[in-house]
Protein backbone atom coordinates (compact mmCIF):
# COMPACT_ATOMS: atom_id res chain seq x y z
CA UNK A 1 0.00 0.00 0.00
CA UNK A 2 1.66 3.18 -1.13
CA UNK A 3 0.88 6.81 -0.40
CA UNK A 4 -0.51 6.97 -3.89
CA UNK A 5 -3.51 4.71 -3.14
CA UNK A 6 -4.28 6.61 0.06
CA UNK A 7 -4.41 9.84 -1.93
CA UNK A 8 -6.83 8.27 -4.39
CA UNK A 9 -8.93 7.05 -1.46
CA UNK A 10 -8.95 10.49 0.14
CA UNK A 11 -10.00 12.13 -3.13
CA UNK A 12 -12.90 9.72 -3.51
CA UNK A 13 -13.87 10.12 0.15
CA UNK A 14 -14.18 13.90 -0.23
CA UNK A 15 -16.11 13.54 -3.50
CA UNK A 16 -18.63 11.23 -1.86
CA UNK A 17 -18.78 13.30 1.33
CA UNK A 18 -19.47 16.47 -0.66
CA UNK A 19 -22.13 14.59 -2.64
CA UNK A 20 -23.83 13.35 0.54
CA UNK A 21 -23.79 16.66 2.40
CA UNK A 22 -24.71 18.75 -0.63
CA UNK A 23 -27.61 16.60 -1.75
CA UNK A 24 -28.85 16.13 1.83
CA UNK A 25 -29.01 19.92 2.16
CA UNK A 26 -30.96 20.04 -1.09
CA UNK A 27 -33.40 17.42 0.25
CA UNK A 28 -34.17 19.68 3.19
CA UNK A 29 -34.07 23.05 1.48
CA UNK A 30 -35.79 22.46 -1.87
CA UNK A 31 -39.39 23.59 -2.00
CA UNK A 32 -40.50 21.15 -4.67
CA UNK A 33 -41.09 17.85 -2.89
CA UNK A 34 -40.39 15.72 -5.99
CA UNK A 35 -37.05 17.44 -6.45
CA UNK A 36 -36.31 16.73 -2.78
CA UNK A 37 -37.01 13.06 -3.36
CA UNK A 38 -34.77 13.18 -6.39
CA UNK A 39 -31.95 14.80 -4.41
CA UNK A 40 -32.26 11.94 -1.92
CA UNK A 41 -31.14 9.67 -4.77
CA UNK A 42 -27.70 11.28 -4.71
CA UNK A 43 -27.49 11.18 -0.91
CA UNK A 44 -28.15 7.44 -0.84
CA UNK A 45 -25.80 6.89 -3.74
CA UNK A 46 -23.02 8.79 -1.94
CA UNK A 47 -23.51 6.71 1.20
CA UNK A 48 -23.16 3.56 -0.92
CA UNK A 49 -19.93 5.00 -2.29
CA UNK A 50 -18.57 5.53 1.23
CA UNK A 51 -19.43 1.92 2.14
CA UNK A 52 -17.56 0.63 -0.89
CA UNK A 53 -14.61 2.88 -0.05
CA UNK A 54 -14.57 1.22 3.40
CA UNK A 55 -14.26 -2.18 1.74
CA UNK A 56 -17.84 -3.14 2.58
CA UNK A 57 -18.86 -3.83 -1.01
CA UNK A 58 -21.80 -6.05 -0.07
CA UNK A 59 -23.29 -3.39 2.21
CA UNK A 60 -22.69 -0.72 -0.43
CA UNK A 61 -24.44 -2.63 -3.18
CA UNK A 62 -27.28 -3.60 -0.84
CA UNK A 63 -27.65 0.07 0.04
CA UNK A 64 -28.23 0.91 -3.62
CA UNK A 65 -30.50 -2.09 -4.12
CA UNK A 66 -32.71 -1.54 -1.08
CA UNK A 67 -32.68 2.22 -0.60
CA UNK A 68 -32.57 3.47 -4.20
CA UNK A 69 -34.28 0.50 -5.84
CA UNK A 70 -36.90 0.01 -3.14
CA UNK A 71 -37.43 2.71 -0.55
CA UNK A 72 -36.77 5.71 -2.78
CA UNK A 73 -38.98 4.41 -5.58
CA UNK A 74 -41.79 3.94 -3.06
CA UNK A 75 -41.23 7.48 -1.74
CA UNK A 76 -41.35 8.88 -5.28
CA UNK A 77 -44.49 6.80 -5.91
CA UNK A 78 -46.13 8.24 -2.82
CA UNK A 79 -45.14 11.79 -3.67
CA UNK A 80 -46.31 11.53 -7.29
CA UNK A 81 -49.65 9.97 -6.48
CA UNK A 82 -50.47 12.34 -3.65
CA UNK A 83 -53.25 14.63 -4.77
CA UNK A 84 -52.37 18.36 -4.99
CA UNK A 85 -48.82 17.85 -3.88
CA UNK A 86 -47.89 21.36 -5.02
CA UNK A 87 -50.49 23.21 -3.05
CA UNK A 88 -49.07 21.86 0.21
CA UNK A 89 -46.77 24.42 1.77
CA UNK A 90 -43.78 22.33 2.73
CA UNK A 91 -41.51 25.27 3.43
CA UNK A 92 -40.44 25.08 7.03
CA UNK A 93 -41.78 27.71 9.36
CA UNK A 94 -39.56 29.31 11.97
CA UNK A 95 -40.77 27.03 14.77
CA UNK A 96 -40.01 23.84 12.87
CA UNK A 97 -36.68 25.34 11.80
CA UNK A 98 -35.60 25.82 15.42
CA UNK A 99 -36.86 22.38 16.42
CA UNK A 100 -35.07 20.84 13.47
CA UNK A 101 -31.78 22.55 14.26
CA UNK A 102 -31.95 21.47 17.92
CA UNK A 103 -32.74 17.84 17.08
CA UNK A 104 -30.01 17.80 14.41
CA UNK A 105 -27.40 19.09 16.90
CA UNK A 106 -28.53 16.58 19.56
CA UNK A 107 -28.40 13.67 17.11
CA UNK A 108 -24.99 14.73 15.82
CA UNK A 109 -23.57 14.99 19.35
CA UNK A 110 -24.95 11.59 20.31
CA UNK A 111 -23.49 9.89 17.24
CA UNK A 112 -20.19 11.73 17.66
CA UNK A 113 -19.74 10.52 21.24
CA UNK A 114 -20.88 7.02 20.33
CA UNK A 115 -18.21 6.86 17.61
CA UNK A 116 -15.62 8.26 20.02
CA UNK A 117 -16.36 5.67 22.73
CA UNK A 118 -16.32 2.52 20.62
CA UNK A 119 -12.89 0.83 20.65
CA UNK A 120 -12.64 0.32 16.90
CA UNK A 121 -10.92 -2.84 15.84
CA UNK A 122 -8.47 -1.95 13.11
CA UNK A 123 -7.88 -5.00 10.93
CA UNK A 124 -5.90 -3.25 8.24
CA UNK A 125 -6.92 -2.49 4.71
CA UNK A 126 -7.77 -5.54 2.63
CA UNK A 127 -8.68 -4.50 -0.88
CA UNK A 128 -11.17 -6.76 -2.62
CA UNK A 129 -11.48 -9.16 0.31
CA UNK A 130 -14.75 -11.04 -0.17
CA UNK A 131 -17.32 -10.00 2.41
CA UNK A 132 -20.41 -11.87 1.21
CA UNK A 133 -19.43 -15.25 2.64
CA UNK A 134 -18.52 -14.03 6.16
CA UNK A 135 -21.69 -11.88 6.34
CA UNK A 136 -23.87 -14.84 5.38
CA UNK A 137 -22.14 -17.12 7.90
CA UNK A 138 -22.51 -14.60 10.73
CA UNK A 139 -26.17 -14.00 9.89
CA UNK A 140 -26.89 -17.73 10.00
CA UNK A 141 -24.92 -18.37 13.22
CA UNK A 142 -24.16 -15.55 15.69
CA UNK A 143 -26.91 -13.17 14.59
CA UNK A 144 -29.62 -15.68 13.71
CA UNK A 145 -32.16 -14.28 16.21
CA UNK A 146 -32.05 -10.63 15.01
CA UNK A 147 -32.10 -11.91 11.44
CA UNK A 148 -35.20 -13.99 12.05
CA UNK A 149 -36.85 -11.13 13.96
CA UNK A 150 -36.32 -8.90 10.95
CA UNK A 151 -37.97 -11.56 8.76
CA UNK A 152 -40.95 -11.73 11.13
CA UNK A 153 -41.25 -7.95 10.91
CA UNK A 154 -41.28 -8.10 7.12
CA UNK A 155 -43.89 -10.87 7.10
CA UNK A 156 -46.05 -8.77 9.43
CA UNK A 157 -45.71 -5.79 7.10
CA UNK A 158 -46.72 -7.94 4.14
CA UNK A 159 -49.75 -9.36 5.95
CA UNK A 160 -50.71 -5.84 6.98
CA UNK A 161 -50.48 -4.59 3.39
CA UNK A 162 -52.55 -7.52 2.12
CA UNK A 163 -55.14 -6.92 4.84
CA UNK A 164 -55.44 -3.23 3.94
CA UNK A 165 -56.10 -4.04 0.29
CA UNK A 166 -58.68 -6.71 1.09
CA UNK A 167 -60.69 -4.56 3.51
CA UNK A 168 -60.77 -1.79 0.91
CA UNK A 169 -62.31 -4.22 -1.57
CA UNK A 170 -65.05 -5.12 0.95
CA UNK A 171 -65.87 -1.44 1.49
CA UNK A 172 -66.07 -0.95 -2.25
CA UNK A 173 -68.45 -3.87 -2.62
CA UNK A 174 -70.74 -2.51 0.07
CA UNK A 175 -70.69 1.07 -1.16
CA UNK A 176 -71.10 0.11 -4.80
CA UNK A 177 -69.33 3.17 -6.21
CA UNK A 178 -65.64 3.26 -7.06
CA UNK A 179 -63.03 4.49 -4.65
CA UNK A 180 -60.04 6.60 -5.65
CA UNK A 181 -58.73 6.09 -9.16
CA UNK A 182 -55.96 3.78 -10.25
CA UNK A 183 -56.94 0.46 -8.70
CA UNK A 184 -56.63 -2.12 -11.40
CA UNK A 185 -54.87 -4.70 -9.21
CA UNK A 186 -57.69 -4.38 -6.65
CA UNK A 187 -60.19 -5.00 -9.43
CA UNK A 188 -58.35 -8.17 -10.30
CA UNK A 189 -58.62 -9.39 -6.71
CA UNK A 190 -62.32 -8.67 -6.56
CA UNK A 191 -63.03 -10.70 -9.67
CA UNK A 192 -61.49 -13.80 -8.20
CA UNK A 193 -63.15 -13.57 -4.78
CA UNK B 1 1.44 0.66 -5.83
CA UNK B 2 -0.90 1.42 -8.64
CA UNK B 3 0.04 -0.76 -11.58
CA UNK B 4 -0.26 1.70 -14.45
CA UNK B 5 -0.13 -0.94 -17.20
CA UNK B 6 -3.04 -2.84 -15.65
CA UNK B 7 -5.00 0.38 -15.26
CA UNK B 8 -4.29 1.21 -18.91
CA UNK B 9 -5.35 -2.26 -20.09
CA UNK B 10 -8.67 -2.15 -18.26
CA UNK B 11 -9.32 1.44 -19.34
CA UNK B 12 -8.82 0.47 -22.97
CA UNK B 13 -11.01 -2.60 -22.41
CA UNK B 14 -13.87 -0.56 -20.94
CA UNK B 15 -13.70 1.95 -23.81
CA UNK B 16 -13.78 -0.91 -26.34
CA UNK B 17 -16.73 -2.57 -24.59
CA UNK B 18 -18.56 0.76 -24.39
CA UNK B 19 -18.10 1.43 -28.10
CA UNK B 20 -19.08 -2.14 -28.94
CA UNK B 21 -22.30 -1.86 -26.93
CA UNK B 22 -23.20 1.41 -28.66
CA UNK B 23 -22.49 -0.16 -32.06
CA UNK B 24 -24.54 -3.22 -31.19
CA UNK B 25 -27.39 -0.96 -30.05
CA UNK B 26 -27.27 0.85 -33.40
CA UNK B 27 -27.33 -2.32 -35.44
CA UNK B 28 -29.90 -3.90 -33.15
CA UNK B 29 -32.38 -1.20 -34.16
CA UNK B 30 -31.72 -2.12 -37.78
CA UNK B 31 -31.97 -5.83 -36.99
CA UNK B 32 -35.27 -5.26 -35.24
CA UNK B 33 -36.74 -3.55 -38.27
CA UNK B 34 -35.33 -6.06 -40.74
CA UNK B 35 -36.45 -9.08 -38.71
CA UNK B 36 -39.91 -7.67 -38.06
CA UNK B 37 -40.18 -7.01 -41.78
CA UNK B 38 -39.09 -10.57 -42.54
CA UNK B 39 -41.68 -11.96 -40.13
CA UNK B 40 -44.41 -9.83 -41.67
CA UNK B 41 -43.36 -10.67 -45.23
CA UNK B 42 -42.02 -7.18 -45.97
CA UNK B 43 -38.57 -5.95 -46.92
CA UNK B 44 -37.80 -3.41 -44.21
CA UNK B 45 -35.25 -0.59 -44.56
CA UNK B 46 -32.87 -1.68 -47.33
CA UNK B 47 -32.08 1.55 -49.18
CA UNK B 48 -29.29 3.15 -47.15
CA UNK B 49 -26.09 1.35 -48.06
CA UNK B 50 -25.80 -2.37 -48.80
CA UNK B 51 -28.72 -4.28 -47.16
CA UNK B 52 -29.62 -1.04 -45.39
CA UNK B 53 -26.52 -1.30 -43.20
CA UNK B 54 -26.10 2.48 -42.94
CA UNK B 55 -29.67 2.96 -41.75
CA UNK B 56 -28.56 3.41 -38.08
CA UNK B 57 -26.26 6.26 -39.20
CA UNK B 58 -29.14 7.93 -41.01
CA UNK B 59 -31.35 7.44 -37.93
CA UNK B 60 -28.69 8.95 -35.71
CA UNK B 61 -28.36 12.04 -37.94
CA UNK B 62 -32.14 12.34 -38.00
CA UNK B 63 -32.29 12.24 -34.17
CA UNK B 64 -29.62 14.93 -33.82
CA UNK B 65 -31.25 17.22 -36.41
CA UNK B 66 -34.73 17.00 -34.90
CA UNK B 67 -36.04 19.81 -32.74
CA UNK B 68 -35.60 19.15 -29.05
CA UNK B 69 -38.94 20.04 -27.52
CA UNK B 70 -39.46 20.57 -23.80
CA UNK B 71 -43.12 20.91 -22.79
CA UNK B 72 -43.92 24.29 -21.28
CA UNK B 73 -45.31 22.86 -18.05
CA UNK B 74 -42.60 20.21 -17.66
CA UNK B 75 -40.16 20.18 -14.78
CA UNK B 76 -37.16 21.30 -16.88
CA UNK B 77 -34.32 19.98 -14.72
CA UNK B 78 -35.75 16.52 -14.11
CA UNK B 79 -37.03 16.32 -17.68
CA UNK B 80 -33.46 16.68 -18.91
CA UNK B 81 -31.89 14.44 -16.29
CA UNK B 82 -34.24 11.48 -16.82
CA UNK B 83 -32.83 10.19 -20.15
CA UNK B 84 -29.29 10.47 -18.78
CA UNK B 85 -30.30 8.51 -15.68
CA UNK B 86 -31.74 5.80 -17.90
CA UNK B 87 -28.82 5.28 -20.23
CA UNK B 88 -25.96 5.42 -17.69
CA UNK B 89 -27.10 2.40 -15.62
CA UNK B 90 -27.87 0.52 -18.83
CA UNK B 91 -24.24 0.96 -19.84
CA UNK B 92 -22.82 0.35 -16.34
CA UNK B 93 -24.33 -3.10 -15.80
CA UNK B 94 -22.20 -4.67 -18.50
CA UNK B 95 -19.05 -3.95 -16.45
CA UNK B 96 -19.32 -7.17 -14.43
CA UNK B 97 -20.23 -9.49 -17.30
CA UNK B 98 -17.30 -11.75 -18.24
CA UNK B 99 -16.91 -12.15 -21.98
CA UNK B 100 -14.00 -14.57 -21.78
CA UNK B 101 -11.85 -16.32 -19.20
CA UNK B 102 -8.19 -15.32 -18.97
CA UNK B 103 -5.78 -14.17 -21.59
CA UNK B 104 -2.07 -14.81 -20.90
CA UNK B 105 -0.08 -12.12 -22.64
CA UNK B 106 3.63 -11.44 -22.03
CA UNK B 107 3.52 -13.05 -18.59
CA UNK B 108 0.47 -11.04 -17.61
CA UNK B 109 -2.96 -12.50 -16.85
CA UNK B 110 -5.77 -10.37 -18.21
CA UNK B 111 -9.32 -11.11 -17.05
CA UNK B 112 -11.60 -10.74 -20.02
CA UNK B 113 -14.06 -8.83 -17.86
CA UNK B 114 -13.98 -5.16 -16.90
CA UNK B 115 -14.53 -5.61 -13.17
CA UNK B 116 -14.57 -8.96 -11.39
CA UNK B 117 -16.53 -7.72 -8.37
CA UNK B 118 -17.09 -9.92 -5.33
CA UNK B 119 -20.75 -8.92 -5.33
CA UNK B 120 -21.08 -9.44 -9.11
CA UNK B 121 -24.70 -10.35 -9.67
CA UNK B 122 -25.92 -8.08 -6.83
CA UNK B 123 -24.21 -5.17 -8.57
CA UNK B 124 -26.27 -5.89 -11.68
CA UNK B 125 -29.49 -5.86 -9.66
CA UNK B 126 -28.52 -2.65 -7.85
CA UNK B 127 -27.57 -0.71 -10.98
CA UNK B 128 -30.61 -2.01 -12.86
CA UNK B 129 -32.87 -0.72 -10.09
CA UNK B 130 -31.27 2.70 -10.53
CA UNK B 131 -32.21 2.63 -14.20
CA UNK B 132 -35.91 2.41 -13.40
CA UNK B 133 -35.61 5.70 -11.55
CA UNK B 134 -34.92 7.58 -14.80
CA UNK B 135 -38.11 6.20 -16.32
CA UNK B 136 -40.29 7.20 -13.37
CA UNK B 137 -38.75 10.67 -13.14
CA UNK B 138 -39.06 11.15 -16.91
CA UNK B 139 -42.70 10.07 -16.82
CA UNK B 140 -43.46 12.45 -14.01
CA UNK B 141 -41.44 15.44 -15.24
CA UNK B 142 -43.17 15.40 -18.67
CA UNK B 143 -46.35 16.56 -16.95
CA UNK B 144 -48.46 14.34 -19.15
CA UNK B 145 -50.92 11.75 -17.87
CA UNK B 146 -49.82 9.10 -20.36
CA UNK B 147 -46.20 9.61 -19.40
CA UNK B 148 -47.01 9.44 -15.70
CA UNK B 149 -49.05 6.26 -16.10
CA UNK B 150 -46.29 4.74 -18.21
CA UNK B 151 -43.69 5.58 -15.57
CA UNK B 152 -45.82 4.16 -12.74
CA UNK B 153 -46.57 0.97 -14.66
CA UNK B 154 -42.90 0.59 -15.41
CA UNK B 155 -41.96 0.94 -11.75
CA UNK B 156 -44.60 -1.45 -10.42
CA UNK B 157 -43.74 -3.98 -13.10
CA UNK B 158 -40.05 -3.67 -12.34
CA UNK B 159 -40.48 -4.07 -8.58
CA UNK B 160 -42.68 -7.16 -8.87
CA UNK B 161 -40.53 -8.92 -11.44
CA UNK B 162 -37.28 -8.03 -9.70
CA UNK B 163 -38.39 -10.33 -6.86
CA UNK B 164 -38.97 -13.36 -9.08
CA UNK B 165 -35.73 -12.62 -10.93
CA UNK B 166 -33.85 -12.54 -7.62
CA UNK B 167 -35.47 -15.79 -6.50
CA UNK B 168 -34.45 -17.47 -9.77
CA UNK B 169 -30.88 -16.27 -9.36
CA UNK B 170 -30.74 -17.61 -5.77
CA UNK B 171 -31.05 -21.10 -7.28
CA UNK B 172 -27.97 -20.42 -9.42
CA UNK B 173 -26.07 -19.03 -6.43
CA UNK B 174 -26.89 -22.15 -4.40
CA UNK B 175 -25.59 -24.45 -7.12
CA UNK B 176 -22.40 -22.57 -7.99
CA UNK B 177 -21.76 -20.99 -4.59
CA UNK B 178 -20.49 -17.61 -5.77
CA UNK B 179 -21.79 -14.16 -6.55
CA UNK B 180 -18.96 -13.51 -9.01
CA UNK B 181 -20.21 -13.86 -12.55
CA UNK B 182 -16.83 -15.13 -13.70
CA UNK B 183 -16.89 -17.92 -11.09
CA UNK B 184 -20.43 -18.85 -12.13
CA UNK B 185 -19.31 -19.09 -15.76
CA UNK B 186 -16.19 -21.04 -14.76
CA UNK B 187 -18.04 -23.64 -12.65
CA UNK B 188 -20.39 -24.34 -15.53
CA UNK B 189 -17.44 -25.95 -17.27
CA UNK B 190 -17.24 -28.74 -14.67
CA UNK B 191 -18.68 -32.03 -15.80
CA UNK B 192 -21.70 -33.96 -14.60
CA UNK B 193 -21.18 -37.73 -14.50
CA UNK B 194 -17.89 -36.91 -16.23
CA UNK B 195 -19.67 -36.24 -19.53
CA UNK B 196 -22.24 -33.41 -19.53
CA UNK B 197 -21.12 -29.84 -18.74
CA UNK B 198 -23.04 -28.40 -15.77
CA UNK B 199 -24.66 -25.53 -17.62
CA UNK B 200 -27.26 -23.52 -15.72
CA UNK B 201 -30.08 -24.55 -18.03
CA UNK B 202 -29.45 -28.22 -17.16
CA UNK B 203 -29.19 -27.82 -13.38
CA UNK B 204 -31.80 -25.04 -13.09
CA UNK B 205 -34.43 -25.57 -15.81
CA UNK B 206 -37.28 -24.09 -13.74
CA UNK B 207 -35.09 -21.21 -12.60
CA UNK B 208 -34.20 -20.51 -16.21
CA UNK B 209 -37.85 -20.15 -17.25
CA UNK B 210 -38.57 -17.83 -14.32
CA UNK B 211 -35.47 -15.77 -15.08
CA UNK B 212 -36.27 -15.53 -18.78
CA UNK B 213 -39.84 -14.33 -18.19
CA UNK B 214 -38.70 -11.85 -15.52
CA UNK B 215 -35.95 -10.47 -17.75
CA UNK B 216 -38.49 -9.76 -20.49
CA UNK B 217 -40.57 -7.85 -17.95
CA UNK B 218 -37.54 -5.99 -16.60
CA UNK B 219 -36.46 -4.79 -20.04
CA UNK B 220 -40.01 -3.63 -20.86
CA UNK B 221 -40.15 -5.79 -23.96
CA UNK B 222 -43.18 -7.44 -25.56
CA UNK B 223 -45.15 -9.30 -24.19
CA UNK B 224 -44.57 -7.09 -21.14
CA UNK B 225 -44.10 -3.69 -22.79
CA UNK B 226 -47.00 -2.12 -20.89
CA UNK B 227 -45.04 1.01 -19.84
CA UNK B 228 -45.02 2.05 -23.51
CA UNK B 229 -48.12 0.27 -24.78
CA UNK B 230 -48.93 2.50 -27.75
CA UNK B 231 -52.55 1.41 -28.02
CA UNK B 232 -53.23 2.53 -24.44
CA UNK B 233 -50.62 5.10 -23.48
CA UNK B 234 -49.55 6.78 -26.75
CA UNK B 235 -45.79 6.41 -26.15
CA UNK B 236 -45.76 5.73 -22.42
CA UNK B 237 -43.09 7.42 -20.35
CA UNK B 238 -41.35 8.91 -23.40
CA UNK B 239 -44.48 10.40 -25.02
CA UNK B 240 -43.20 13.97 -24.69
CA UNK B 241 -39.59 13.26 -25.52
CA UNK B 242 -38.07 14.03 -28.89
CA UNK B 243 -34.69 14.26 -30.57
CA UNK B 244 -31.67 12.92 -28.67
CA UNK B 245 -33.51 12.74 -25.34
CA UNK B 246 -35.84 10.19 -26.87
CA UNK B 247 -32.86 8.50 -28.49
CA UNK B 248 -31.30 8.06 -25.04
CA UNK B 249 -34.38 6.24 -23.74
CA UNK B 250 -34.41 4.15 -26.88
CA UNK B 251 -30.71 3.31 -26.62
CA UNK B 252 -31.15 2.55 -22.92
CA UNK B 253 -33.80 -0.03 -23.74
CA UNK B 254 -31.58 -1.74 -26.30
CA UNK B 255 -28.52 -1.58 -24.05
CA UNK B 256 -30.61 -3.25 -21.34
CA UNK B 257 -31.50 -5.96 -23.82
CA UNK B 258 -27.83 -6.58 -24.51
CA UNK B 259 -27.04 -6.84 -20.80
CA UNK B 260 -30.04 -9.09 -20.27
CA UNK B 261 -28.95 -11.40 -23.10
CA UNK B 262 -25.43 -11.45 -21.68
CA UNK B 263 -26.81 -12.34 -18.23
CA UNK B 264 -28.97 -15.17 -19.59
CA UNK B 265 -25.94 -16.50 -21.46
CA UNK B 266 -23.66 -16.17 -18.42
CA UNK B 267 -26.00 -17.62 -15.81
CA UNK B 268 -27.67 -20.39 -17.78
CA UNK B 269 -25.61 -21.12 -20.89
CA UNK B 270 -22.08 -21.18 -19.57
CA UNK B 271 -21.14 -17.63 -20.52
CA UNK B 272 -17.88 -17.87 -22.43
CA UNK B 273 -17.66 -21.65 -21.90
CA UNK B 274 -17.32 -24.00 -24.82
CA UNK B 275 -17.97 -27.59 -23.69
CA UNK B 276 -14.72 -29.43 -22.84
CA UNK B 277 -12.57 -26.40 -23.75
CA UNK B 278 -9.92 -25.52 -21.15
CA UNK B 279 -6.89 -23.27 -21.13
CA UNK B 280 -4.70 -25.90 -22.79
CA UNK B 281 -7.23 -27.04 -25.38
CA UNK B 282 -10.09 -29.51 -25.59
CA UNK B 283 -10.11 -32.15 -22.83
CA UNK B 284 -12.65 -34.78 -23.78
CA UNK B 285 -13.20 -37.59 -21.24
CA UNK B 286 -12.35 -41.11 -22.51
CA UNK B 287 -11.01 -39.59 -25.71
CA UNK B 288 -7.99 -37.47 -25.02
CA UNK B 289 -6.63 -33.96 -25.23
CA UNK B 290 -6.47 -31.69 -28.26
CA UNK B 291 -3.79 -29.11 -27.47
CA UNK B 292 -4.29 -25.50 -28.53
CA UNK B 293 -2.53 -22.16 -28.14
CA UNK B 294 -3.86 -20.16 -25.20
CA UNK B 295 -4.67 -17.07 -27.29
CA UNK B 296 -6.68 -19.26 -29.68
CA UNK B 297 -8.64 -20.64 -26.72
CA UNK B 298 -9.34 -17.09 -25.51
CA UNK B 299 -10.60 -16.05 -28.96
CA UNK B 300 -12.85 -19.12 -29.21
CA UNK B 301 -14.27 -18.35 -25.75
CA UNK B 302 -15.03 -14.73 -26.62
CA UNK B 303 -16.63 -15.89 -29.89
CA UNK B 304 -18.74 -18.41 -28.01
CA UNK B 305 -19.95 -15.64 -25.69
CA UNK B 306 -20.74 -13.33 -28.61
CA UNK B 307 -22.70 -16.07 -30.43
CA UNK B 308 -24.74 -16.87 -27.30
CA UNK B 309 -25.54 -13.19 -26.68
CA UNK B 310 -26.38 -12.76 -30.35
CA UNK B 311 -28.79 -15.66 -30.20
CA UNK B 312 -30.63 -14.22 -27.19
CA UNK B 313 -30.79 -10.79 -28.81
CA UNK B 314 -32.43 -12.47 -31.78
CA UNK B 315 -34.72 -14.30 -29.32
CA UNK B 316 -35.82 -10.95 -27.87
CA UNK B 317 -36.76 -9.71 -31.36
CA UNK B 318 -38.35 -13.03 -32.26
CA UNK B 319 -40.63 -12.91 -29.22
CA UNK B 320 -41.50 -9.27 -29.81
CA UNK B 321 -42.86 -9.93 -33.29
CA UNK B 322 -44.59 -13.18 -32.34
CA UNK B 323 -46.51 -12.64 -29.11
CA UNK B 324 -49.33 -10.21 -28.26
CA UNK B 325 -49.18 -7.94 -25.20
CA UNK B 326 -50.42 -8.94 -21.75
CA UNK B 327 -53.14 -7.01 -19.99
CA UNK B 328 -51.88 -5.16 -16.91
CA UNK B 329 -53.77 -7.26 -14.35
CA UNK B 330 -52.62 -10.44 -16.12
CA UNK B 331 -49.06 -9.18 -15.90
CA UNK B 332 -49.28 -8.45 -12.17
CA UNK B 333 -51.04 -11.75 -11.50
CA UNK B 334 -48.39 -13.67 -13.42
CA UNK B 335 -45.62 -11.97 -11.48
CA UNK B 336 -47.03 -12.32 -7.99
CA UNK B 337 -49.16 -15.46 -8.17
CA UNK B 338 -47.16 -17.65 -10.53
CA UNK B 339 -43.53 -16.64 -10.80
CA UNK B 340 -42.82 -15.84 -7.13
CA UNK B 341 -44.31 -19.13 -5.79
CA UNK B 342 -42.46 -21.00 -8.54
CA UNK B 343 -39.26 -19.21 -7.57
CA UNK B 344 -39.64 -20.31 -3.94
CA UNK B 345 -40.44 -23.86 -5.10
CA UNK B 346 -37.29 -23.78 -7.23
CA UNK B 347 -35.19 -22.82 -4.20
CA UNK B 348 -36.67 -25.69 -2.15
CA UNK B 349 -36.09 -28.21 -4.95
CA UNK B 350 -32.55 -26.94 -5.52
CA UNK B 351 -31.81 -27.23 -1.79
CA UNK B 352 -33.10 -30.81 -1.72
CA UNK B 353 -31.07 -31.76 -4.80
CA UNK B 354 -27.92 -30.24 -3.32
CA UNK B 355 -28.49 -32.17 -0.07
CA UNK B 356 -28.91 -35.38 -2.10
CA UNK B 357 -25.68 -34.45 -3.92
CA UNK B 358 -27.33 -34.73 -7.33
CA UNK B 359 -26.23 -31.26 -8.45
Amino acid sequence: MSVNSYTVQAVFFYIFAALIVGSALLVVLLRNIVRSAFALFFTLFGVAGIYILLGADFVGVTQVLIYIGGVLILIVFGVMLTHNVYSVDIFNKLGTLVMGTVSAIVTFTMIYYAIKQVPWLYIGYKANAPTTGPIGRELMTSYLLPFELASVLLVLAMIGAAYLIRSEVKVKKAAGNGGPSGERPADGIRKED
Amino acid sequence: MVDYITVAIYTVMSVVVFVLILTTVAFLTLAERRISAFMQDRLGPNRVGPWGLFQPVADGIKFIMKEDITPLEANKLLYTLAPILTIIPAMLTFAVVPFGHDLFLHGRVINLQIANLNVGILYVFAIASMGIFGIIIGGWASNNKYSLLGGLRSASQFISYEISMGLAVIGILMVYGSLKLNDIALYQGSLWFNTIPKWGILVQPLGFIIFLVSVFAETNRVPFDLPEAESELVGGYHTEYSSMKFAFFFMGEYANMITASALIATLYFGGWQVPYLHNIGFIIPKFGIVHMQQWLVAIIEVLSFVIKVGFFLFFFLWVRWTLPRFRFDQLTALGWKVLIPLGILNIVITGALIMLRII
